[in-house]
C-alpha cells in the first residue's frame, strides 16, 4: 500500500522521535498532522501542526476531526509519552497523582486516540505504531525495568495488550498494528534525565538517532507485518529482523 | 520452609472465586486475613475465616478508589498490628475491541484498567511503606493472566506436548481480539512486578505474580454466561489447588523465588513448579536481602 497522499497522525510531534517520524512520513508523501502539548509543534516544517493534549478527550476528537478533513487517514503513530520517577515510597497523595500523570497520557491517551482513528483506518487499511520501551523485551542490559519508574514501565508493558489484540481484530480490515520498543535514543526526553540537559559523553557516543528509528518505522510499515514488537538497542544494528514465530511476536 | 502461622495478610477480591480460596487457604495456615470486595458476600467470607480460628476483618468497596484502599490497609494494620502478605487478586473482565466507540471505551478503561491495574498499584503502594517500616520482610503476590506467559513463550515449552491442549502449536500471547483492555491491564502488572521486586529486595520483600489460566471462578463462569457445560468445567483448574500453590510459594520465604511470573495454564499440573530463569531482570538485582 502506498502511503503517498495518505494522512498520517503523529502524537508528540514537537521534537525527538515524534518530530523525526512526522518528517519522515512527510518525506514519504504523507499529509502529516502532528500534534503536541508544546507549541513548538507548529514550527515543524512540512507538516500541519496542532497544539493538543492526547490525555484530553476533546483534544483527541479535535485532532481526528481535523485529520479526517485533510484526506484519507492511513497512519497513526502513538508516540506521545510522559516519564517521571515514581519511587515506591512516595507519599500516598503523590502516588495517586503520579498514576494520572503517567497513565492518562501513556495508556488512556493511546486508547482514546486509537479508538477515534480506527474507524477511518478500517475504510481502506492502514498502520498503527505504538511506541514502547525495550524494557518489555528480554533484557540485554541491567538497565531495564528500573525500580523507580513502576508506572512508566507498567504503561509501556500494557501496550502489549493493545498491539496484540488490535492486530488480531483489525487483520480483516488490513490494518497493521506493531510496537516499537526503544532503547536510548537521542531525544529531549533522554536529555532531560541529566542535570544539564546534555548526554554524558559515553552515552552520546553510542545513543541511537531518531532519524534511524524513523527509518526502522518505514521498514516496519513496508514489511506488511503485524502484531509484533520490534526492538532497537544501543550498540546493535537497527533492523526489523526475521519474522519470529507467532507465539514470540510480542515477547521477542 | 517458613511458617505462616500468626502472620497477617490482605486479600483483595476475596468474596468469590480465587480470592476466597486464597483467603481460606491462608486461614488454614493460621494467617489472619483482611478481605475486601465489591460484593457484600465478603463479610460472610470473613465470618467463615473467623470460624477457622483466625482474626479476620472485611471491607466492601472498589479497589480503584484510593479511599477504599486506604481504609482496608489502615484497618488491617490496626486490627492485626502488621501487614506481612498482600495478595492483589481483585480483577474484572469485560469485552472490548479496537472499534468500540469512545464512550464505551472510556467506561471500560475506568472499570477494567481501574480494577486490574490501578487497584493493584494502589494496594501495592499503600502496603509497601508499611512493610518497609516494619523491617520484617514481606510478600506481595499479583494475580495476572496466562495470556502473557503462554506455553511456548517466554519461559518454556510445555514438556508434555502430547497431553497439552496447546501441544500442536505453541499458543500465541493474548486472550483474543476482544481482550485489549483486559490484556493491557494484566501486561501492565509486569511493570510493577519487576520495578517493585528491584526496589523492595533490599527490604526482604518479595514480589511475584500468578499468571492464571482457566480456573473455575466467578469470572470464568461469567465469561460463559454462568452456564458452562460440564465438560468445560471439568477442563478448568480448581481454585483450591491454586491456593495450595500460593501457600507453597509463600512458605519459600525470603530465600525463595522473586520477580517471577508463575504460570498456571490448562493442561499443566496445578502445582508450584521450580523457579525459572529471569529474562527481564538481572538475577542479582532481585535477590532478596542481598543489598541490605
Amino acid at each position: 500500500m502506498s502511503l503517498s497522499g495518505k494522512v498520517a497522525i503523529v502524537s508528540g510531534a514537537a521534537d525527538g522521535l515524534g518530530k523525526a517520524f512526522a518528517l519522515r512520513l512527510a518525506q514519504e508523501g504523507c499529509k502529516v498532522l502532528g500534534f503536541d502539548v508544546r507549541k513548538e509543534v507548529l514550527d515543524v516544517p512540512g507538516i500541519t501542526g496542532m497544539v493538543a493534549d492526547v490525555s484530553k478527550r476533546g483534544d483527541v476528537e479535535s485532532v481526528v476531526e481535523k485529520a479526517s478533513g485533510m484526506g484519507e487517514i492511513g497512519v497513526l503513530v502513538n508516540n506521545a509519552g510522559t516519564w517521571k520517577k515514581t519511587p515506591v515510597d512516595s507519599p500516598w497523595q503523590q502516588a495517586i497523582d503520579d498514576w494520572d500523570f503517567i497513565m492518562d497520557t501513556n495508556l488512556k491517551g493511546v486508547l482514546m486516540l486509537s479508538r477515534a482513528v480506527v474507524p477511518f483506518l478500517q475504510k481502506d487499511g492502514g498502520h498503527i505504531i505504538n511506541l514502547s520501551t525495550y524494557y518489555v523485551l528480554p533484557a540485554k542490559s541491567d538497565g531495564t525495568n528500573q525500580p523507580d519508574t513502576d508506572l512508566y514501565n507498567a504503561s509501556k508493558w500494557a501496550l502489549n495488550g493493545f498491539t496484540d489484540a488490535w492486530a488480531d481484530y483489525l487483520e480483516k480490515d488490513n490494518v497493521k498494528v506493531n510496537g516499537m520498543c526503544m532503547g536510548a535514543t537521542d531525544t529531549p526526553m533522554l536529555r532531560g534525565l541529566f542535570p544539564t540537559n546534555e548526554l554524558p559523553a559515553e552515552m552520546a557516543a553510542v545513543v541511537m538517532k531518531a532519524e534511524d528509528i524513523a527509518e526502522q518505522m518505514m521498514d516496519i510499515i513496508a514489511s506488511g507485518r503485524t502484531g509484533e514488537n520490534f526492538g532497537a538497542w544501543v550498540g546493535e544494528e537497527i533492523t526489523i529482523g526475521e519474522q519470529p514465530p507467532l507465539h514470540k511476536r510480542i515477547t521477542g | 520452609m517458613v511458617k505462616l502461622k500468626g502472620k497477617n495478610a490482605i486479600v483483595t477480591g476475596a468474596a468469590v472465586g480465587l480470592g476466597s480460596s486464597y483467603a481460606k487457604a491462608l486461614a488454614q495456615e493460621g494467617v489472619n486475613v483482611a478481605v475486601c470486595d465489591l460484593r457484600d458476600e465478603v463479610h460472610e467470607v470473613a465470618e467463615s475465616l473467623r470460624a477457622m480460628g483466625v482474626n479476620a476483618v472485611s471491607y466492601q468497596g472498589d479497589v480503584s478508589d484510593p479511599d477504599h484502599v486506604r481504609a482496608v490497609v489502615d484497618g488491617a494494620r490496626e486490627a492485626f498490628g502488621s501487614i506481612d502478605i498482600l495478595v492483589n487478586n481483585a480483577g474484572v473482565w469485560g469485552a472490548s475491541v479496537a472499534d468500540d466507540d469512545l464512550d464505551k471505551s472510556i467506561a471500560d478503561y475506568d472499570q477494567i484498567v481501574g480494577t486490574n491495574l490501578k487497584g493493584e498499584y494502589l494496594f501495592g503502594r499503600a502496603v509497601m511503606p508499611i512493610m518497609i517500616e516494619q523491617g520484617t520482610g514481606g510478600e506481595i503476590v499479583n494475580i495476572a493472566t496466562d495470556h502473557m506467559v503462554t506455553c511456548g513463550t517466554p519461559y518454556f515449552c510445555c514438556p508434555k506436548l502430547e497431553t497439552c491442549p496447546w501441544g500442536d502449536s505453541p499458543r500465541p500471547t493474548g486472550g483474543g481480539d476482544a481482550m485489549d483492555l483486559y490484556d493491557a491491564s494484566k501486561w501492565g502488572l509486569n511493570g510493577f512486578l519487576y520495578g517493585w521486586a528491584k526496589a523492595l529486595a533490599p527490604h526482604n520483600i518479595r514480589v511475584n505474580a500468578f499468571c492464571m489460566g482457566a480456573t473455575d471462578s466467578n469470572m470464568l463462569r461469567g465469561f460463559h454466561n454462568f452456564d458452562p457445560s460440564e465438560e468445560e468445567v471439568a477442563s478448568w483448574m480448581r481454585a483450591e489447588d491454586n491456593a495450595q500453590a500460593m501457600i507453597d510459594m509463600l512458605q519459600e520465604g525470603p530465600s525463595g523465588r522473586n520477580a517471577q511470573n508463575v504460570n498456571f495454564c490448562m493442561g499443566r499440573p496445578v502445582r508450584l513448579e521450580p523457579a525459572h530463569d529471569h529474562l527481564y531482570v538481572v538475577p542479582e538485582q532481585v535477590r532478596v536481602g542481598e543489598a541490605s
